[in-house]
C-alpha cells in the first residue's frame, strides 16, 4: 500500500517496476494512516508482534486514484505515456488486547509502444526475456496484507502476518505475452518485553514465495520472424527466434518462461522503550527457472536486512532517524540437460550446472525526519550498488559494477483544510566494467552475444545525472473525505535520451480518511 | 544512553562502509573446468597420416559456443572446458582424400571424457549438392506461410562432364534432426553413436531417368531439381521462386504423390522427361514427405545394378524400427555421392543422421518460413585456377555451407 512502508522485498520490485512513472507523485501519500505507522518504529521491520509496542490512533482510509506520465526520460520497458488507475483500502485498529492492521488494493495500467523486458519486475530474477515489437501491455495488480498482535501473559506477545500480491501483465500484440506474479510472505512472531518495559526482544519466521511465468504466442504472421532476448545477466544471453530452445519460451513439456523463488528466514529485533528500534533478518532464496524434470536455471541467495530507528522526543517536535539496509548476494548457475530415450519415453537428464552469473545488491538509506504540529521535513540518502559478475561462454568475464545515490528533501505544511508540499531531489550513478578471458588458449572461435543497444540505455539511465521535483496539495472537505492533486518532473543531465532527457507525471486522488 | 547512541552511529555506518568494498565472487570458471581429451584414429592403412595440427572442432551443443584446436603429433588433442554436452569433430583433408570424424552429445562431467575418434576416408564428390531450399517463405501479400516450392540445386564440382542419368535423390528418416532416430545405437562400451551400414532413405527413391547420357552436367553447371510444384510460384507469392523454367527436374509422380496441393501439374516449360522416377515408394504419404527445417538430404547412384533391380532385393526395404507402417530404402553407404545433414536453428536436440564419413558437420537452417536457403561456398582459389566454379567440399557442411537470406532463385 504504502511504499515507504512495504518492508517485504517483492512488495517493493514489484512498486518499483510497476509504478516508476508516478513513484514521485507519491509523496503525499495517505497522510493519517502513513503517520500512524510511521509513529510505530516496529512497524519498519516484518514481525508483527510489534504492532502494540506502540499504540498509535486507530486510523482507516479508503481512496481512488488516477494518474499519467509523459516523457521519454523512461526505462526500456516503459511506455511513454502511459495511464493507472486503481484503489486501495487500509486500516490499523487497536482493541484492548488485540490489534490489526490490513489493507487491499487493485490498480490498472496501460502503456502504449511498450516492449523490452516481458517481467513485471524486470531485473528482480537474475533472468529475463525480452521482445521487440511496441505494442500495448496491460498490467493489473491486486493486492492484500493483514497482520494481528495479541498481548500474552507475562510480557509475551504473538504477532503473524501475511502479504499477497498477485499480477498480470499482457501485450496483445505479436509476440504476444501474458505474465503471472504471485507473491506471498507469511511471518509469524512473537515479543518479549522485559516487566521493567524499557527493554524489548522479537523473533520471527519469515516464509516467502514468488513466482513469475511468462507464456508467449504468435497469432498472425508478419514477414520476418519474432525475436525474443534471454537475458542471463549484463545483457549477455541468447538472442534468436521466439519459439527457439535457447530462449525457453516454447519448449516442450514446460509452459512458458515459469521462474520462481522460495524464501525461508528468521528476524531478530530489540527496542528500548518507545523510542528505539533495531533488527536484524537473514532468509535463504531458492530459485529455479524451468519446471519439472527441465529446471534450466538454479540462482539460491542469501538475504539480509537491517534496519535502525531512533525516535527523539521534544516538547515542540519530533526527530525520526532511520536506516535499512539490505543485501542480497545470489549465483545463477545454467544446467547441463540431455534428453535422453529411455523404453520409448523421453527423459530429461541433468549431468551438472555450470554458473554463469554472481550478483551482489545492495541498498542502504538514512532518513531524517522532522515532525512538528503543522509541519514536517524529511532528508533522505540513498544508495544502491549492484556487483555482477557474468561468465556465460567460457572463457569469457565480464565484470560489472554500477549503482546510484540520491538525497532528497520534503516538506509538507498542514494549515485548515489544506495540505501541501513537495520535494526535491538530486541523484546520480556510476558504472565500471571489465572484461577478461579465464583462459587465452581455450581455442573459442564464438563471443557471447549482448544486446548491447539496451545495455547501453539502461547504464545511460543508472548514471545520469537526474534532478527531482514533485509537489501536492489535499483538500480535506468534511467527513474525512479529501482530493488531491500530485505533480512530479524528474531530468537528466547531459545524457540524451532518445525520447527525451524529462519525465512528468501527475495524479488525482479522491479518498475518505475515518 | 551515550553508549547506545554511540552503538546506533557505529551500526549505521556499518552498511555505507561494506558498500565501498567490491565483493570478490571469485574466478567463475575455476571448478568447473573438465579435461576434454579427443584421439584421432586413422583408418586402417591411413594409420602414417596421424601429425601434429589437424583441426579439431568441439560445440557445446545447448549454448552452441565452439571451440578449435589442433591434434598433436600422436593426434590428440586436449581441451579444458566448462562441464556440458559436446559434438566433436575432426576434418582433416588431404587433396582428394578426406578423413572426417564425428561424436554427437559427448557428455564432459566433472571426471573428464575421453573421446576416442574413428577418422572415416571418403573423397570429395562430382556432383555436388549446392543448395537446398527446404524452409518456404511467407505468403505475401496473403496471410500464412508457404512450403510448396523447395528444391535443391546440383552442381558439377568435376573437371570432367558428369551425367545425371541414373542420379537418386532423396532425404534421410527421421525427416526432422530433432526427432528419435530408431536407426542409431550406442556402443555399449565406449557410449559412441553407432551409425548403420546404409542411408534409410524415406518415403521414396526418385531418380532421374535418360539412357546414361541424356543429361550431362558440363563442370561447374547447375541442374535445378524441384521437390514439390515446378510452376511459378512467384506469381502469385512474391517471395517466393519461378521454378516453372526450361532445364528444371520435377519429383513429380501423379500416381504415387496425389496430392495436387503439393504436386501440382508442372508447368509447361518443364519437359517431361525432366520428371525424376519413382522408383520405389516406402512410405505412405499422398506427398513426397521433405522436411522443412532440417532435412539430411542424400544423392546417391546403384553401383554394379540398377536401382530398380536393386529394391527388389531383399533387404532394400525395410521396415522403420519403432512398429511404424512406414519404410525405407536401406541405400549402401558407398553408394552415396553427396550428403548434407541440416540442423534447425530452433531446437537444442538436433542430432546427426549421417555418418561423418558422408558429412561430419552441419548446417543450421535458422528459421522456417524466411526465405533463407542453405548454400555451398566456393572454393575461390581452385576456381580461378580451374576456369569453373568449384564448390567446397570436405564433406563437412559446417565448413562448406553457410546460410544464405534469399533464395538463389528468387527474382
Amino acid at each position: 500500500m504504502n511504499a515507504k512502508y512495504s518492508h517485504c522485498t517483492s512488495r517493493r520490485a514489484l512498486a518499483a517496476a510497476a509504478a516508476l512513472c508516478f513513484a514521485l507523485a507519491a509523496l503525499a501519500q495517505t497522510r493519517p494512516y502513513d503517520r500512524a505507522l510511521r509513529d510505530n518504529p516496529w512497524l519498519y521491520g516484518t514481525n508483527s508482534a510489534g504492532l502494540r509496542e506502540v499504540v498509535t490512533p486507530d486510523v482507516s482510509y479508503a481512496e481512488l486514484y488516477s494518474g499519467a506520465a509523459a516523457g521519454g526520460l523512461r526505462r526500456t520497458w516503459e511506455s511513454a505515456s502511459p495511464w493507472e488507475a486503481g484503489a486501495q483500502a487500509a486500516t490499523v485498529k487497536h482493541l484492548e488486547r488485540f490489534s490489526m492492521k490490513g489493507g487491499f488494493s487493485f490498480g490498472h495500467m496501460s502503456g502504449p509502444d511498450m516492449c523490452g523486458s516481458m517481467s513485471i519486475r524486470p531485473g528482480y530474477f537474475p533472468l529475463d526475456v525480452l521482445e521487440f515489437t511496441p505494442g500495448r501491455k496491460t498490467r493489473q495488480t491486486y493486492a492484500f496484507d493483514g497482520a494481528v498482535s495479541i498481548d500474552l501473559a507475562g510480557g509475551w506477545r504473538l504477532g503473524a502476518s501475511m502479504d499477497f500480491t498477485s499480477a498480470n501483465y499482457a501485450k496483445r500484440k505479436d509476440l504476444r505475452h501474458t505474465d503471472y506474479l504471485l507473491d506471498m510472505t507469511v511471518s509469524p512472531g512473537l515479543t518479549y518485553t522485559v516487566p521493567s518495559g524499557i527493554f524489548t526482544l522479537g523473533l520471527n519466521y519469515i516464509y516467502r514465495k514468488t513466482s513469475e511465468s511468462i507464456v508467449a504466442e504468435q497469432v498472425g504472421t508478419g514477414e520476418s520472424s519474432y525475436y525474443a532476448f534471454l537475458d542471463k545477466g549484463l545483457y549477455y544471453g541468447k538472442y534468436e527466434v521466439w519459439s527457439g530452445s535457447g530462449v525457453h519460451l516454447d519448449e516442450a513439456g514446460v509452459q512458458g518462461f515459469p521462474q520462481q523463488e522460495q524464501f525461508h528466514g528468521v528476524g531478530l529485533q530489540t527496542g528500548f522503550g518507545k523510542s528505539y528500534y533495531a533488527d536484524f533478518e537473514y532468509l535463504y532464496g531458492s530459485g529455479t527457472a524451468g519446471e519439472k524434470q527441465s529446471v534450466w536455471y538454479r540462482f539460491p541467495s542469501h538475504n539480509v536486512n537491517g534496519r535502525l530507528v531512533e525516535i527523539f522526543s521534544f516538547p515542540d517536535r519530533t526527530l525520526y532517524l532511520r536506516e535499512s539496509y539490505e543485501w542480497r548476494y545470489q549465483t545463477n548457475d545454467e544446467t547441463v540437460l540431455e534428453k535422453v530415450v529411455s523404453g520409448g519415453v523421453t527423459v530429461t537428464e541433468e549431468l551438472g550446472s555450470n554458473r554463469i552469473l554472481a550478483r551482489e545488491i545492495s541498498r542502504e538509506s538514512i532518513e531524517a525526519e522532522v515532525v512538528r504540529p503543522g509541519f514536517e521535513q524529511r532528508m533522505d540518502l540513498e544508495v544502491e550498488s549492484v556487483d555482477v559478475t557474468a561468465s556465460q561462454m567460457y572463457p569469457y568475464v565480464t565484470e560489472c559494477g554500477y549503482g546510484t545515490w540520491k538525497v532528497s528533501y520534503a516538506p509538507a505544511w498542514y494549515r485548515g483544510s489544506f495540505d501541501f508540499g513537495g520535494s526535491a531531489g538530486f541523484g546520480s550513478g556510476w558504472t565500471d566494467e571489465k572484461d577478461s578471458l579465464a583462459a587465452e588458449d581455450s581455442g573459442v572461435l564464438t563471443e557471447p552475444f549482448r544486446l548491447q543497444d539496451y545495455y547501453d540505455m539502461e547504464m545511460k539511465y543508472f548514471t545520469a545525472p537526474k534532478a527531482d521535483l514533485s509537489a501536492f496539495l489535499r483538500w480535506n472537505l468534511s467527513r474525512g473525505i479529501y482530493v488531491e492533486a500530485d505533480g512530479a518532473f524528474r531530468h537528466a543531465f547531459g545524457a540524451g535520451f532518445p525520447g527525451g532527457s524529462s519525465r512528468a507525471s501527475a495524479t488525482l486522488k479522491l479518498g475518505w480518511t475515518f | 544512553m551515550e553508549m547506545r547512541r554511540t552503538l546506533m552511529i557505529l551500526l549505521a555506518l556499518l552498511p555505507f562502509v561494506r558498500a565501498c568494498t567490491l565483493p570478490d565472487v571469485g574466478e567463475p570458471y575455476g571448478d568447473t573446468l573438465c579435461t576434454l581429451t579427443v584421439v584421432a584414429q586413422y583408418p586402417s592403412g591411413f594409420a602414417d597420416r596421424a601429425r601434429a595440427g589437424v583441426p579439431v572442432r568441439l560445440e557445446e551443443i545447448n549454448l552452441g559456443s565452439v571451440y578449435e584446436g589442433a591434434t598433436d603429433a600422436a593426434g590428440t588433442a586436449v581441451f579444458s572446458l566448462p562441464l556440458g554436452l559436446y559434438r566433436v569433430n575432426v576434418s582433416d583433408m588431404d587433396g582428394e582424400d578426406i578423413f572426417n570424424g564425428a561424436a554427437d552429445k559427448v557428455r564432459l562431467s566433472r571426471t573428464g571424457a575421453v573421446v576416442s575418434l574413428n577418422l572415416l576416408h571418403s573423397r570429395a564428390g562430382t556432383i555436388v549438392i549446392k543448395e537446398i531450399y527446404c524452409g518456404g517463405c511467407k505468403r505475401l501479400p496473403q496471410e500464412g506461410n508457404y512450403q510448396y516450392d523447395q528444391y535443391v540445386i546440383l552442381h558439377n564440382n568435376d573437371f570432367r562432364v558428369q551425367y545425371l542419368d541414373g542420379l537418386c535423390i532423396g532425404s534421410l528418416h527421421p525427416y526432422n534432426a530433432m526427432a528419435t532416430n530408431p536407426f542409431l545405437s550406442k556402443d555399449p562400451s565406449t557410449g559412441e553413436t553407432v551409425f548403420p551400414s546404409y542411408v534409410p532413405v524415406s518415403e521414396a527413391v526418385w531418380q532421374f531417368g535418360g539412357d546414361g547420357t541424356s543429361f550431362p552436367l558440363q563442370p561447374g553447371e547447375d541442374a535445378v531439381v524441384c521437390l514439390k510444384g515446378a510452376i511459378d510460384h512467384s506469381a502469385q507469392f512474391p517471395l517466393s521462386v519461378n521454378l516453372d523454367r526450361p532445364g528444371y527436374f520435377v519429383c513429380y509422380n501423379s500416381t504415387y504423390f496425389n496430392n495436387t496441393a503439393y504436386h501440382p501439374a508442372p508447368g509447361g516449360n518443364i519437359a517431361r522427361d525432366h520428371y525424376l522416377e519413382v522408383v520405389v515408394k516406402t512410405g505412405i504419404a499422398n506427398a513426397y514427405t521433405f522436411s522443412i527445417n532440417s532435412p539430411a538430404v542424400v544423392l546417391y547412384r546403384a553401383q554394379g545394378t540398377t536401382m530398380r533391380e536393386w529394391a527388389q532385393t531383399e533387404g532394400a526395404v525395410i521396415p522403420i524400427p519403432g512398429g511404424s507402417t512406414a519404410q525405407v530404402a536401406a541405400v549402401p553407404l558407398d553408394w552415396v555421392v553427396d550428403a548434407v545433414e541440416v540442423f534447425s536453428g530452433t531446437s537444442s536436440a538436433n542430432a546427426k543422421r549421417l555418418a561423418p564419413s558422408l558429412d561430419a558437420g552441419y548446417v543450421t537452417l535458422s528459421d522456417t518460413f524466411l526465405g533463407h536457403t542453405l548454400f555451398r561456398r566456393t572454393d575461390e582459389a581452385l576456381s580461378a585456377s580451374a576456369g569453373y566454379e568449384v564448390l567446397k567440399d570436405t564433406n563437412n557442411s559446417s565448413v562448406d555451407f553457410y546460410e544464405r537470406e534469399v533464395q538463389s532463385l528468387h527474382e
